[in-house]
């Protein structure tokens, strides 16, 4: 189940998206999440698939993989769809029926709201599946120095995104090896009633819990005695270059913003 | 040369000592090999040469300098460490990240990282791995990495806490492969923390430990030559020494030299 | 308690580009009251085929036969559940799974899985801490308070209160020392002798393998290469090193002791058998 979900996930690869500066794909990627809101009607919504379709394509991802992988999200998107059919209303009414009624404009809107979410959650996966999760560390740390100057800890945030996400597989693992070790134990805690699936989940969080402090423990003296005391006196083995294509992509993302919001009607 | 004298400490005022009156001089590029069963103290020793542990008795000094509160972060760059769990002490991303992770914190300029990491990822054949993610290498991988990680930062003193124990035999003879030729090719003095007397045969001088003690000290020969020492220590004797004790004088015996004897 | 494989194929992640075959109709049995080892370097399949044994995973493909119970594809969780009572596991690092409050409630918690009454889950769980030298007093202390070794023999006093037929180790002496080593090795041969059940043991150790199992089965990229007995296999210094395993310390030895013309009438499995047939071929010489 676990296996083919997307969010988050990286797949290296190649693509020119995949060689961006990971600091143009972030601001882009912002300005992306406003420019969609720019769209009012059919065109503008067609613009924005044609245009997600073809960051697809360019960053080389399997559209079939990707939309498989959004699956699981696919509760939430009927929930906003139906919220909108039900509950907006105007132009002509097309279904009464008891308490129950629908309006062309519910429709419309439901269409419309939902294609905007689907975008947006397809431009971030984008994001996270091209870029590797050091590089977005990486590139919060840089985006983020300005912050340093209002006394937020930056650096260490930084450092502690990058570690968990270091970890994550670690820990997914090690909770699949517990799940099965209790499984063979007899637990069963995918069947039965709540109660008991909810106690069939000690065996589980116990024995991760400890795991994962003793982990902690062990990765702290290890970085420390590696010198590790903090920001100070640090340098970078990571170097982020931008490019001339940087700058373009960003000008791309404008241009399409400018484009979007003239066909408004 | 590392010099170690009437070193003891407990972990808890009430507790028994977990070292008690240790003294130990290493010659420095050599292969040091420390070995007692759990609990005998061995990485007590090594936390308290690393600055980890504080509140013991007695004096740790390097080359002449005694190890003070002052000079930990100075004195912590001479010596470098590899642990036991291969997962719990990958800090970077990728491969070449968490070797350059100890020059990052050294505040190195890049281009000297670049070469360092480089060379070091060399030396553990390592070098094709440098973009890998660690889930995507097995145990004995992420030890050489982390050997590579401890080499970059060029210590004079590299100590392997345990650091084959959670490997299979291929992980193992890999690692030993790659400590000896860090040892012939190299100056850094190597010390090496195992359970395993099998482990041994490589190094130049070795150190039994038992209960806080040290039970035995010497030359590889000299060490097996009382094997009742050793079986007290509740180690296990290897193969060759096992039937050497049996069927032959007793002394240290390799595989061939057992052969040849026999 | 007979394991029967058939034409068993394991696919992770089928149908995405992660797509990995584990196992490739693979074919093979398990009798009753044997030792068996399961060989074969890292990624060949050894520890995807023991989870098969215990319903951990279903077949992507083929059966798996457990006695009268059979998994396959789609088989229902209750039947699952069934054969874990059967076949127990002791997976690699099993101090891992400790959880309880205390050593006897850990113990106990799989019995009570299992659906025996309080108190004979408690009955199993004294016995198996007995068996394994636990002392009466420590079964109310923390298993957390015990050194690693100790807290390995508390869980595997966990599998083995469930009173398995069949019982698989992965990689029992992972990250012990030398002493715990050979304790735990010699625990679970007692078991297979005192109970009669079958022990299956996931090792890279090729002298425990050597000096423990009777039969043993290699594989090699999900497919089953070679099985039989441990002397045929583990003496094959060819099959092993093509293979990136081992060879024994006791197989390196006759061997080359042959070579010199010491010839042994039969196999050494082990230092002590050595040093007894070696003492027995010089007394013999010497007459």
């Amino acid at each position: 189940m676990l296996s083919s979900m997307l969010l988050g996930r990286y797949i290296p690869g190649d693509s020119i998206i995949h060689r961006l500066d990971p600091r143009a794909k972030i601001v882009s990627v912002v300005l992306f999440m406003i420019i969609v809101f720019f769209a009012n009607h059919w065109i503008g919504y067609g613009l924005l698939i044609l245009f997600v379709l073809g960051l697809i394509r360019t960053a080389q991802i399997n559209l079939f993989f990707l939309f498989n992988g959004l699956k699981i999200l696919l509760f939430i998107l009927i929930f906003t769809f139906l919220l909108h059919i039900f509950f907006t209303r105007g132009g002509t009414t097309l279904v009464e029926w008891g308490f129950i009624q629908i309006d062309s404009e519910g429709v419309i809107t439901g269409i419309y709201i939902t294609v905007r979410l689907v975008m947006l959650l397809v431009i971030t996966t984008i994001l996270t599946l091209t870029t590797s999760p050091i590089e977005l560390t990486d590139a919060i740390e840089r985006l983020g120095s300005p912050l340093r100057k209002v006394k937020v800890p930056i650096h260490e945030l930084a450092m502690m995104i990058s570690i968990s996400l270091r970890f994550i597989p670690t820990l997914m693992d090690e909770t699949e090896k517990i799940i099965k070790a209790q499984s063979a134990r007899g637990s069963t805690f995918m069947t039965g009633r709540l109660k008991s699936r909810i106690n069939a989940l000690i065996p589980i969080f116990i024995p991760l819990f400890i795991s994962a402090f003793k982990r902690a423990e062990e990765m702290a003296v290890a970085m420390e005695v590696r010198g590790y005391t903090g920001e100070a006196g640090r340098t970078s083995y990571r170097e982020l270059k931008w490019q001339l294509r940087d700058t373009a992509a960003i000008l791309v993302v404008i241009l399409f913003g400018v484009l979007l919001y003239m066909v408004r009607m | 040369m590392i010099k170690i004298d009437n070193l003891t400490y407990r972990y808890q005022a009430d507790a028994p000592k977990a070292l008690d009156d240790i003294s130990l001089s290493f010659k420095t590029g050599d292969w040091v090999s420390i070995i007692g069963h759990n609990g005998s103290g061995k990485s007590t020793l090594v936390k308290l040469m690393m600055g980890i542990l504080e509140g013991y008795s007695g004096e740790i000094s390097v080359d002449g300098e005694v190890l003070t509160p002052d000079n930990l972060q100075r004195f912590r760059e001479r010596f470098a460490i590899v642990f036991q769990n291969p997962d719990n002490q990958f800090v970077g991303a990728t491969v070449e990240d968490d070797v350059a992770f100890g020059l990052e914190n050294q505040g190195l300029p890049r281009e000297v990282m670049l070469e360092r990491t480089e060379a070091a990822l060399e030396a553990v054949n390592m070098l094709a791995y440098r973009r890998h993610a660690p889930a995507r290498l097995s145990g004995g991988q992420k030890q050489r990495v982390a050997i590579a990680g401890a080499l970059a930062m060029e210590p004079a003193v590299l100590i392997l806490d345990e650091a084959t124990s959670m490997l299979d035999p291929e992980g193992r003879s890999d690692m030993l492969a790659i400590l000896n030729d860090i040892h012939k090719t190299r100056t850094t003095t190597l010390i090496y923390i195992t359970h395993d007397l099998g482990e041994i045969e490589d190094s130049d001088y070795a150190v039994i430990m038992k209960d806080g003690k040290v039970i035995s000290e010497g030359t590889i020969e000299h060490i097996f030559s009382d094997t009742d020492t050793l079986i007290e220590s509740r180690l296990v004797l290897p193969y060759q020494m096992q039937i050497s004790r049996a069927l032959l004088d007793g002394g240290y015996v390799t595989h061939d030299e057992l052969v040849a004897r026999l | 308690m007979n394991i029967t494989v058939d034409g068993l194929t394991s696919i992770y992640h089928a149908g995405t580009p992660f797509e990995h075959i584990a196992l490739d109709h693979l074919t093979t049995t398990f009798e009753p009251g044997k030792y068996y080892a399961i060989i074969g370097r890292t990624g060949s399949g050894k520890s995807t085929l023991i989870q098969h044994l215990n319903g951990l995973i279903l077949p992507t493909e083929g059966e798996v036969q457990v006695g009268d119970l059979t998994l396959g594809k789609k088989t229902k969780q209750r039947i699952i559940h069934q054969v874990k009572k059967h076949v127990g596991m002791v997976f690699q690092f099993p101090e891992h799974q400790l959880f309880d409050e205390t050593i006897l409630k850990d113990v106990m918690f799989g019995p009570l899985n299992m659906g025996f009454t309080e108190a004979e889950a408690q009955a199993r769980a004294e016995k198996y801490l007995s068996l394994l030298g636990v002392p009466e007093r420590a079964f109310g202390r923390s298993p957390f308070d015990l050194s690693g070794g100790q807290m390995r023999k508390i869980a595997i006093a966990g599998i083995l209160a469930m009173e398995p037929e069949v019982l698989i180790v992965d990689e029992p002496t992972a990250g012990l020392d030398p002493k715990s080593h050979i304790e735990v090795m010699e625990l679970f041969k007692r078991i297979q002798q005192e109970f009669d059940i079958t022990i299956i043991l996931v090792t890279h150790d090729m002298n425990d393998v050597f000096e423990y199992a009777d039969e043993v089965k290699l594989l090699a990229a999900g497919g089953l290469i070679r099985e039989g007995p441990t002397e045929d296999i583990l003496t094959d210094e060819l099959l092993l090193t093509d293979h990136h395993l081992e060879i024994p310390d006791i197989v390196k030895l006759t061997h080359d002791l042959e070579r010199k013309g010491i010839v042994f009438e039969t196999v050494p499995r082990n230092t002590e058998a050595f040093i007894t047939l070696y003492r027995e071929w010089r007394d013999a010489r010497a007459q």
